[in-house]
């Protein structure tokens, strides 16, 4: 490389000089700040400090940023959050990671050269909202405003996103819950009604925890409200907790006991358990009878078959340790609980297996009880169910009007596919008055939509690709799906395609996969940069509320996707900006918060709100229905459900009990539904045989079809993820990465030894398809192949290979690729590392002799939705692994 | 090296800031015809032209929508994208005692603070993030002009090392000739001075 010396220099400044007599100033303006002596990397008495809300993962946890010149110094834990209680996890440092990263995209981008070709150049915003709105106008002045599709990964806005999809008349608002939780939030809903699609164990009380494949300790949504609980009540009241897990999760390697467990078996443990308790007579009668919507001897002689010895036959666990486990489970009543997750439900048979699972709280009548199964308020508060005298905490007005389901006869109705229009014109009411399409809601999972919109993100592609809807525009939202959804490369091929999708719109902080795809790029504000309302289920038992606020301006041109979206609205016009009249979105948030009992600088300066006095969220089901609300009710005399009548509409306000009415649970029997015939129901209109085990009325085990007959030279691949990690959108944090940034094969050393492999090997790991009604299932050809290298961990199961899913990035710049090339410039005698271009911070670069940032191995693994619900069964793969 | 001679003369002071700000246009902004015109003086001209030989071809080019649309990729492609060479100390840096750059960001706004100047949250650039060469260029810029003595050790402190890694970075990165006779002309006038 060429050497300019200080001859050139001076020349060089003298021109510059010379030609450039007046100097901008580009980047700086005057000020008349304080100057103040002090350089301290972090000023308590000079920093600021205000509440929000974390994103570094699912949790969304209460902390607090101390701000000093206008970057974030450090994030901790806001003691106000009665969730938290004050504390945080390393992955909040995230949030600094990935707002400073150097790499972040700042400036609205279009690209230059062919999709996917990486050529992009800057353009203003009102080029990019220009361009986007003209594209968007032109689809709702055609009337098929349907063919916008609007795709989020992590859409933390409560709704904000839908006030733009509902006013501009799509219903293609699609997320990915089916890659993450709807096998595990169907049966909670199925059980306990729409409005519980997740759990709140009373672990600070609870004396026995049965935990089927969950993994609070490192990555599971509330899992640091719950480990903080739970590690309390282990040592201040001895509690014990068992793990039925297929590999030694953190969670597990804290567990009183860890049972390794066959992949996809927990549900015949679990029934197997119920089996015992009601032999041994430990069931709560009493509460069953009151409380369950099926008589008990039904599900007696239903489960009778499910033997510990037919557990131990199908999981490996030993009957007798699942005979005492029940045991001590069902005398620790009502002072125990159940606890699932991936592990049980991302399966074929996972909705049943977690159907079984809570069927254990219900037998033994924990449910809602102190130290027990409970269940809080979990969305933002309309007087929903369990929010009843809580301020409401709602978008302001005014609301878009919902959109009309797709019915015979409409002009959507008519674009779908024949054979589409046969199954959803012979659909019941239940699930005809929610159907919009193949995309938002498709008609062969009628579950993923029928309790609310879960969709099957996985489907997206492949049915984009069959033709089975149009794009028209399609805008990606903080999405990995290009790298992350299983046969990602599906994704990435439609993607490219600009016959099946014409226009890409990517919104994201950072250039991911999926912006690698789009035509344009517009650059999102962080989780420090952003307002959002917060409300989750709290496992204190209290609801409350909390918000999310800017700790300073966006970097670059950076801007919330509120005000993206406002922008667009106002472009789009045709009444969408009636909807978007805001200029200040603080402003919004006030009234968003206008009946929260706290002035707005004083809830903001707490950043939490809840009512102190309020008494905690036990047995909310038996809770009486207050006097004012029963005023010209009726009770049904089959079912003793209590109604009213309201804007016309009959509405069930509680069931009839003794001489009381009570709330009931928001079910349509009022009562738990062990029993549930939707499964049925869903089964007879998708054309899925009655005797699959996804069709089952009652909680029912059956193996996975493609583990039933694997020979001695197959193996489980299952995939996990890190407690420093949030999916793959972490990759790039840096100090999350600095932590974890591969991702080797784990292996049992004695399966190792019979493969004749050594810590390190290399191997092939070939991925095959599903056996049984789901996507491509039976095809013989592979889903595709990786190569890696193993670890052998002992306390894996012996017959599963696990590895995470997080790494093996090829986007998201320098940190998630671990690239650190070289520079040929190197002087003699240098340090490679002193030299090359990040001075050796990224230390794993394989540039630097490191071992690299590991492999992408979601293209292996096979797009494979449960049926009804759809949900992924991430962990069904079947595999064989060959030494290289 | 070059700045700590300059910066004890006030005479060279005032070219340098130039420079510096010229440096710190450079990496914010797409070229544009003040900025050809600069380029274009025959002596600058010479030395990128010895920096990088395919400067002229740029340069002697008519700056037609074509010549544009290329110059605008090449800026994106150089200092915005992840595959390019972000002009900032993130990227570059790797001072095992700051790992975090509070102490560097946070010595950056000390200086800020001090000479008056703040953060543009306004123009192509907008809010530019703390470590950015291009803010460090300006404090230097002004302290030539107010304060030339100071400036050297402002530069050895915050911009050295890391700012001539990132210009080799961006030479052998950048596929455009004039980003690539800027990172050989970064590469040598922020290399830390021998010890």
């Amino acid at each position: 490389m060429t050497t300019l010396n200080r001859r050139d220099f001076i020349r060089l400044a003298s021109e510059i000089g010379a030609a450039w007599s007046v100097a901008p100033l580009l980047a700086c303006r005057p000020s008349e700040g304080e100057p103040t002596a002090s350089i301290d990397p972090i000023d308590y008495t000079r920093a600021t400090t205000t509440p929000t809300i974390c994103f570094g993962c699912t949790t969304h946890c209460g902390v607090i940023g101390r701000v000093q010149d206008g970057r974030v110094r450090r994030i901790e834990g806001n003691p106000l959050d009665p969730n938290t209680q004050g504390t945080i996890c390393g992955k909040a440092e995230g949030m600094i990671s990935y707002t400073y990263y150097p790499q972040r995209v700042l400036y609205p981008l279009r690209r230059v050269g062919k999709r996917g070709e990486g050529r992009w150049a800057r353009i203003s915003w009102d080029e990019a909202l220009d361009e986007i709105a003209t594209r968007l106008a032109a689809l709702r002045d055609a009337g098929t405003p349907e063919q916008f599709i609007f795709h989020y990964g992590r859409d933390k806005t409560k709704g904000f996103t839908q006030r733009f999809t509902n006013a501009f008349g799509t219903p293609n608002r699609l997320n990915r819950r089916s890659i993450c939780s709807s096998n595990r939030r169907v049966p909670l809903m199925s059980f306990y009604g729409r409005e519980f699609e997740w759990e709140s164990q009373d672990l600070a009380n609870t004396r026995y925890v049965i935990n089927f494949g969950a993994n609070p300790m490192e990555a599971y949504q509330g899992g640091l409200y719950m480990v903080r609980r739970l590690m309390d009540a282990r040592v201040d009241q001895g509690a014990r907790m068992v793990t039925f897990e297929v590999r030694p999760s953190a969670t597990a390697s804290i567990s009183d006991e860890y049972h390794v467990v066959r992949p996809g078996t927990d549900g015949v443990i679990a029934l197997a358990m119920a089996n015992v308790i009601l032999e041994e007579g430990l069931h709560d009668a009493e509460f069953w009878a009151r409380w369950v919507n099926v008589d008990l001897d039904e599900v007696r002689a239903h489960i009778e078959p499910y033997t510990p010895q037919l557990a131990e036959q199908w999981s490996g666990v030993p009957a007798a340790d699942i005979r005492r486990i029940a045991i001590e489970f069902a005398q620790a009543a009502p002072r125990c609980c159940t606890m699932s997750n991936r592990g049980s439900a991302k399966h074929y048979n996972g909705v049943q297996a977690d159907r079984a699972i809570r069927m254990l709280d219900a037998l033994v009548g924990n449910v809602g009880r102190e130290g027990g199964f409970c269940l809080s308020s979990l969305r933002m508060w309309k007087n929903r169910y369990g929010q009843e005298g809580l301020p409401v905490i709602d978008q302001p007005a005014p609301h878009p009007p919902s959109l009309e389901p797709w019915r015979p006869g409409t002009r959507q109705f008519e674009t779908l596919p024949p054979e589409v229009q046969e199954r959803v014109a012979a659909f019941p009411e239940a699930f005809a008055s929610k159907y919009y399409g193949e995309l938002a809601t498709p008609s062969e999972y009628p579950l993923s939509y029928h309790y609310y919109n879960m969709r099957v993100g996985q489907l997206v592609y492949p049915y984009i690709a069959q033709g089975r809807a149009t794009v028209g525009v399609y805008m990606s939202y903080t999405l990995g799906a290009s790298y992350g959804y299983p046969e990602a490369a599906v994704a990435r091929e439609v993607l490219a395609d600009e016959s099946l999708v014409p226009f890409h719109v990517a919104i994201d902080i950072s250039y991911s996969e999926q912006a690698a795809l789009a035509d344009i790029i517009l650059p999102d504000a962080t989780s420090l940069e952003r307002w959002d309302a917060h409300s989750t289920n709290n496992y204190g038992l209290v609801p409350y509320t909390g918000i999310r606020q800017p700790l300073h301006e966006p970097l670059g041109q950076a801007r919330p996707v509120q005000i993206i979206l406002r922008d667009l609205a106002r472009r789009i016009g045709g009444g969408m900006d009636a909807y978007f009249d805001f200029e200040d979105l603080e402003d919004y948030y006030r009234e968003w918060y206008r009946e929260v009992p706290l002035d707005w600088q004083t809830f903001k300066a707490r950043g939490i709100w809840y009512d102190e006095q309020r008494p905690l969220d036990y047995e909310l089901y038996e809770r009486e229905v207050p006097q004012d609300e029963l005023e010209g009710s009726t009770t049904d005399p089959d079912t003793s459900i209590v109604s009213v009548e309201r804007d016309g509409k009959s509405v069930v306000v509680g069931i009839q009990m003794d001489d009381r009415v009570v709330r009931g649970f928001p079910t349509p029997s009022r009562k738990i539904q062990v029993k549930d015939e939707i499964f049925a129901l869903a089964a007879t209109h998708t054309g899925l045989p009655l005797t699959d085990i996804n069709a089952q009325v009652l909680p029912t085990f059956a193996p996975v079809p493609e583990h039933e007959d694997m020979g001695p030279e197959d193996f489980h691949l299952t995939t996990f993820k890190w407690n420093v990690h949030t999916q793959g959108r972490s990759a790039y944090w840096k100090y999350q990465t600095e932590i974890v940034h591969t991702n080797q094969l784990f292996i049992h050393p004695e399966s190792a030894n019979d493969l004749g492999l050594s810590n390190g090997d290399e191997v092939e790991v070939t991925v095959f398809r599903p056996k049984q009604h789901t996507y491509r299932a039976g095809e013989s050809e592979p889903v595709g192949r990786f190569v890696n290298r193993v670890r052998l961990l002992p306390g894996m199961h012996p017959r599963v290979v696990a590895c995470s899913h997080h790494a093996g990035h090829w986007e998201h710049g320098s940190i998630a690729t671990a690239d650190d090339e070289h520079v040929s410039s190197a002087q003699e005698g240098m340090d490679p590392a002193e030299d090359s271009p990040s001075a050796g911070s990224i230390w794993w670069s394989k540039d630097l002799g490191g071992v690299g940032n590991g492999i992408p191995l979601n293209d292996a693994l096979p797009i494979n939705p449960t049926p009804l619900v759809g949900g992924q069964s991430w962990f069904d793969n079947v595999c064989r692994i060959r030494k290289l | 090296m070059f700045a700590a001679s300059a910066s004890s003369n006030r005479a060279a002071a005032l070219p340098l800031a130039s420079l510096y700000r010229f440096i710190a246009r450079i990496t914010v902004t797409e070229l544009d015809p003040p900025a050809l015109g600069v380029l274009r003086q025959p002596a600058i001209r010479d030395i990128l032209t010895r920096c990088d030989p395919q400067v002229p071809q740029v340069l002697d080019a008519p700056t037609t929508t074509a010549w544009r649309r290329d110059a605008d990729e090449a800026f994106t492609a150089a200092f915005l994208l992840p595959t390019g060479a972000p002009p900032r100390a993130a990227a570059w840096r790797a001072d095992g005692s700051d790992p975090s750059l509070d102490h560097l960001t946070s010595g950056v706004a000390h200086q800020m603070r001090r000479l008056g100047l703040e953060r543009r949250i306004d123009g192509h650039a907008g809010r530019l993030p703390l470590d950015h060469l291009a803010l460090m260029l300006e404090v230097a810029a002004v302290q030539l002009e107010r304060e030339p003595a100071e400036a050297s050790a402002w530069l050895g402190t915050y911009v050295h090392g890391w700012a001539a890694r990132w210009g080799r970075a961006l030479a052998e990165r950048s596929t455009y000739p004039i980003y690539r006779a800027f990172g050989v002309l970064c590469a040598s006038l922020f290399e830390r001075p021998a010890a």
